[in-house]
């Protein structure tokens, strides 16, 4: 059996009906007689549609209801209607909250701040590392990271808050039953361990287009404020930013260090006077809240020998291909690409495409 | 009057004799050839009867029945027009014919009496010498590859009024000097080395595919310079031994490529992306050697290899895995060689950008993975050893006043890396590094304890797939042997990780 | 077959002879016809017996009359040669097949071309 109360049964066999959105609902509240009621006589709801009444009627069984339930359980998802002690009391405050959640994981891990952190999915390396340092120094002083899921920044985020050991949480534009994009399944199952997967979108809705700029509103409305890294002006994270304003959570914007990234939309947001935070202790101190020392800048090995520490070195200075680390340490190719190997196995340089060598970030 | 001429048949690379029975007599006038001819045979009809009238010879007003002996073995091709036409003029009496026994005769004729080239020759003749054959009396284009038989005499011929002042002893036999074989070094249309500009880890992977004959990919945008690189191969490849130089010969010569004598430099073969899967390995009607044969002991360069048809691309593995295909015919089974080493080149992901500093691609990783995997099998992928990923080049490489290293210097380390490698594998059967297979690894292949640390460091950091152990090694192996090394070393392990790009799950992976 | 035609046919096929004849050739038939076909003159040339077909012509457009045999009418040229041979017991001897083209020119004398052991074959 689920661990849904009686009343938040009914709830979910409302929710669930396609079409049944907050206002029904609030109209459904101000008539004033009991779910049970409503429940046993679901013909009595005259503000619905005749279709809506009839989808209710055949639905309204508890036995059914509960095989339902426990067929998402089966798949390791939970009901967590608004009535629920897991519904984030933040999202009960915007302006149309979803009604009903569907969640991996649970809820429960969220901590006191929770904070989106959003950005584009073209992010530069630079970029993403970033955002990837602050999400890891604010989910280890305790904050939830709340993101979507998607390429570039958003994964650099979730991935920065678990390699913490923190708690993160990732809302879907689809059902929660698969990963999106399916190149990150494994991240989706690991945040789905310690933290949650959640979407409005009941399992086995895919993801179209106009889904994400909906779940968006998630993001920010169980948020205390978000963060907003590289993006364009026009772009979901603009849209995130945006529900923030309007439903008055704090935005920050992280400003681009270096020209090739994308710097619009945080620059865009800091001319209309949003905060801006270069790092997680800007952030952490505008909550009160005491950050740990600043995580060490990993340090090379000591253990590189002269040429290692030479092509180590170029590669501070930026990415490189093969043929540049060749010419500027004048040696052959057949030695800077073994050199490279062992740096690799050293954990200190990784491959990019187009033969390309960057530090490992 | 009946008169035996000997002649040759060709089947795959593989020659037999063959012998033209002309019987001239009275009766209805007409000429019958018999022996399982095909429509080119039959055709010689046409072309003897012209040939002779028009070269000034009577044509006898009789019946002329030709058997090509023996009768059970398909005869093709327009060679037996000249010994049709000896046998014609010595069967009625117009030329004296000594009827040795010792002695073929092949030929087209034009219908003036000239006598034309034609294909197999080499093959063919090499055939016959060794049924005890002493002299050929071969087509003056033809003479070139025939000269390097020892022990057979060649006497070239132009036309049929010269081939009769010899019969009739009015005009002295010069047979044809023996040849003498030389590689050819410097070859036209390629590029050396020192031309192509930066490209140092292409250059150097070039050279290591070379010295242990190992498959290369080359992956890299357009104008990333693949297609130089492939060209200049040829240039960096040890000469042609005789030995090699008939093999391809015979190759060449039966599938009429040949212009002139013997084949002097390694054979370089680049076939269009339409080409059909017959053109590719071999087959058609006429059963004729493909591609892959005609790059034998050469190169074959597949541009944009993905654009190349699934079919084509599945029937590669036969030649590669085994060095020789096998094409079937009416009613038998030829086989051709076709041992060569395979450079391919394609772009990284569909629209041709991934990994370009301009940022250009905009494709998604699901369809970088996508593109390569769905046009590359598995099987495939296992007969290439090495990747390299090519960029495209700079503008201060390009500028740049530093030249590379000659092509000749470069060759010469493979020469020598291919002659360690000729001694260390006398007794295992095979040439080069990139035939080793099961156990022969063990034996030569040997890690220490920290080479074999370092590989499997290597497996786990850089997330390579299963499949690029053994390519490892094997180019380990080379690069040792390019290093003079007897054993392998952690710096040659370390250098061979680098050129299995396509099997690095960053390709189309995550951040 | 038209008047006009059927003379023409006739006065080449009497050139023709006539002109066999000069060349030291006995003529043994003339319009040697059976059901499959028809040879104009049968000859004996030394030893061989040779079977003419006489083409005559008034216009020099069509070419000489050799190049105008259809494989349809070579056909039955060899078919009725091998009959006639058969019947003659004239298998095993030297036969042959020739062609006179005649054309009859306006004016002049008549053009005689003549082709020795013509390719005509079954």
């Amino acid at each position: 059996m689920s661990g849904l109360t009686h009343e938040e049964k009914i709830w979910y066999w409302l929710a669930s009906t396609p079409r049944l959105g907050f206002k029904h609902m609030v109209s459904i509240l101000e008539m004033q007689i009991s779910l049970e009621e409503i429940f046993a006589d679901p013909g009595s709801l005259s503000m619905l549609p005749e279709e809506m009444r009839e989808t209710l009627k055949s639905r309204a069984d508890m036995g059914r209801i509960e095989e339902e339930l426990f067929s998402l359980e089966k798949q390791g998802i939970h009901a967590v209607p608004m009535p629920s002690g897991e519904y984030p009391p933040l999202l009960r405050e915007i302006y149309r909250p979803p009604l009903i959640l569907y969640v991996k994981g649970s809820l429960l891990r969220v901590g006191e701040l929770p904070l989106g952190m959003v950005g584009t999915r073209l992010a530069s390396r630079e970029g993403m590392a970033r955002m990837k340092q602050i999400a890891r120094e604010l989910a280890d002083a305790g904050v939830t990271v709340v993101s979507g899921m998607a390429r570039g920044i958003d994964t650099a985020c979730h991935k920065g808050a678990l390699e913490a050991g923190g708690v993160t949480v990732a809302v879907l534009g689809c059902g929660v039953e698969r990963a999106y994009p399916s190149e990150n399944k494994r991240l989706y199952h690991a945040i789905a361990e310690t933290g949650a997967v959640i979407s409005e979108f009941p399992p086995g809705t895919p993801p179209f287009a106009g889904n994400f700029p909906v779940r968006n509103r998630i993001i920010s409305g169980m948020s205390r404020g978000i963060l907003v890294g590289e993006a364009n002006e026009a772009s979901g994270a603009h849209n995130t930013a945006r529900h923030a304003y309007e439903e008055n959570r704090d935005v920050f914007a992280v400003p681009a260090e270096k020209p090739e990234q994308t710097a619009e939309l945080p620059a865009l947001l800091m001319e209309n006077g949003s905060l801006s935070a270069r790092s997680a202790r800007e952030v952490l101190s505008y909550y009160g809240w005491a950050a740990e020392e600043p995580l060490q800048e990993e340090s090379p090995e000591p253990g590189l020998d002269f040429f290692e520490r030479e092509l180590y070195n170029l590669l501070l200075k930026g990415d490189m291909t093969m043929q540049q680390l060749a010419d500027r340490s004048g040696s052959a190719a057949a030695k800077v690409s073994l050199t490279l190997t062992k740096l690799e196995v050293k954990g200190l340089v990784e491959r990019l495409p187009g033969n390309r060598f960057g530090k490992k970030i | 009057m009946l008169a035996k001429v000997g002649s040759c048949g060709l089947m795959g690379l593989g020659g037999f004799h063959v012998d033209v029975e002309v019987d001239v007599s009275s009766g209805m006038p007409c000429m019958e050839i018999v022996g399982l001819a095909d429509t080119a045979v039959k055709e010689s009809r046409e072309r003897v009867r012209s040939a002779l009238k028009n070269a000034g010879f009577a044509y006898p007003a009789s019946r002329i029945i030709i058997n090509l002996a023996p009768a059970d073995l398909r005869k093709e091709g327009p060679i037996y027009d000249l010994p049709i036409a000896v046998g014609i003029l010595a069967a009625s009496g117009q030329v004296p014919f000594s009827g040795r026994r010792d002695t073929v005769f092949l030929g087209e004729l034009s219908l003036d009496g000239e006598i034309r080239g034609v294909h197999g020759v080499l093959p063919m003749l090499i055939d016959a010498r060794s049924r005890g054959m002493r002299r050929a009396v071969v087509p003056e284009e033809n003479a070139g590859e025939a000269a390097y038989i020892e022990g057979l005499q060649i006497l070239p011929v132009r036309n049929l009024s010269e081939l009769a002042s010899y019969m009739r002893g009015e005009k002295e036999m010069v047979y044809c000097q023996p040849g003498k074989f030389a590689a050819r070094r410097e070859s036209s249309g390629d590029i050396d080395f020192k031309y192509i500009k930066g490209q140092d880890a292409a250059k150097r992977a070039m050279e290591i595919a070379v010295a242990g004959s190992h498959n290369i990919f080359l992956i890299g945008p357009p104008g990333s310079g693949k297609t130089m690189l492939a060209r200049a191969v040829p240039t960096i490849m040890p000469l042609l031994t005789f030995a090699e130089a008939l093999e391809v010969t015979k190759v060449h010569s039966v599938s009429g490529e040949l212009r002139g004598g013997i084949v002097t430099e390694r054979p370089f073969r680049s076939p269009h992306h339409t080409a059909s899967t017959a053109s590719l390995i071999g087959g058609g009607a006429k059963a004729r050697p493909g591609e892959v044969s005609l790059a034998h002991q050469g190169v074959l360069f597949l541009d944009e290899l993905p654009e190349f048809r699934r079919e084509a691309l599945e029937a590669l593995r036969q030649p590669l895995e085994d060095g020789f295909v096998t094409v079937s015919r009416v009613n038998a089974r030829v086989e051709y060689p076709a041992r060569f080493m395979l450079v391919a080149s394609m772009n990284p992901c569909p629209c041709g950008y991934y990994g370009d500093p301009s940022g250009k691609c905009r494709c998604t990783p699901g369809q970088i993975r996508r593109y390569l995997s769905q046009r590359i099998s598995g099987p495939l992928l296992n007969r290439v050893d090495l990747h390299v990923e090519v960029a495209r080049p700079l503008y201060e490489d390009l500028i740049s006043a530093r030249e590379g290293e000659p092509s000749s210097a470069v060759r010469n380390r493979v020469e020598q890396a291919r002659e360690i490698q000729r001694e260390r594998y006398q007794k295992a059967g095979i040439l080069v590094n990139s035939q080793l297979r099961g156990g022969m690894f063990d034996e030569f292949c040997k890690l220490d304890a920290a080479c074999e640390l370092l590989l499997s460091s290597a497996f786990q950091s850089l997330n390579l797939s299963a499949r690029a152990y053994r390519r490892i090694l094997m180019v380990a192996r080379t690069i040792a042997d390019l290093a003079g090394s007897g054993e392998i070393r952690e710096e040659h392990v370390a250098e061979a990780v680098q050129y299995r790009s396509l099997d690095r799950k960053y390709w189309g992976g995550e951040v | 077959m038209t008047r006009e035609r059927k003379n023409t046919g006739d006065l080449g096929e009497a050139l023709a002879a006539r002109y066999l004849e000069s060349r030291g050739m006995r003529i043994l038939e003339r319009k040697y016809t059976i059901r499959g076909g028809e040879i104009d003159l049968i000859a004996k040339d030394g030893a061989y017996t040779v079977f003419v077909e006489v083409k005559t012509r008034r216009s020099a457009a069509y070419g000489t009359g050799a190049e105008s045999i259809t494989p349809r009418k070579m056909a039955a040229l060899w078919r009725t040669a091998e009959q006639y041979a058969q019947k003659h017991q004239l298998l095993d001897a030297p036969m042959r097949f020739d062609v006179v083209d005649i054309f009859l020119q306006r004016n002049g004398n008549p053009e005689i071309t003549y082709i020795k052991n013509a390719d005509i074959h079954a």
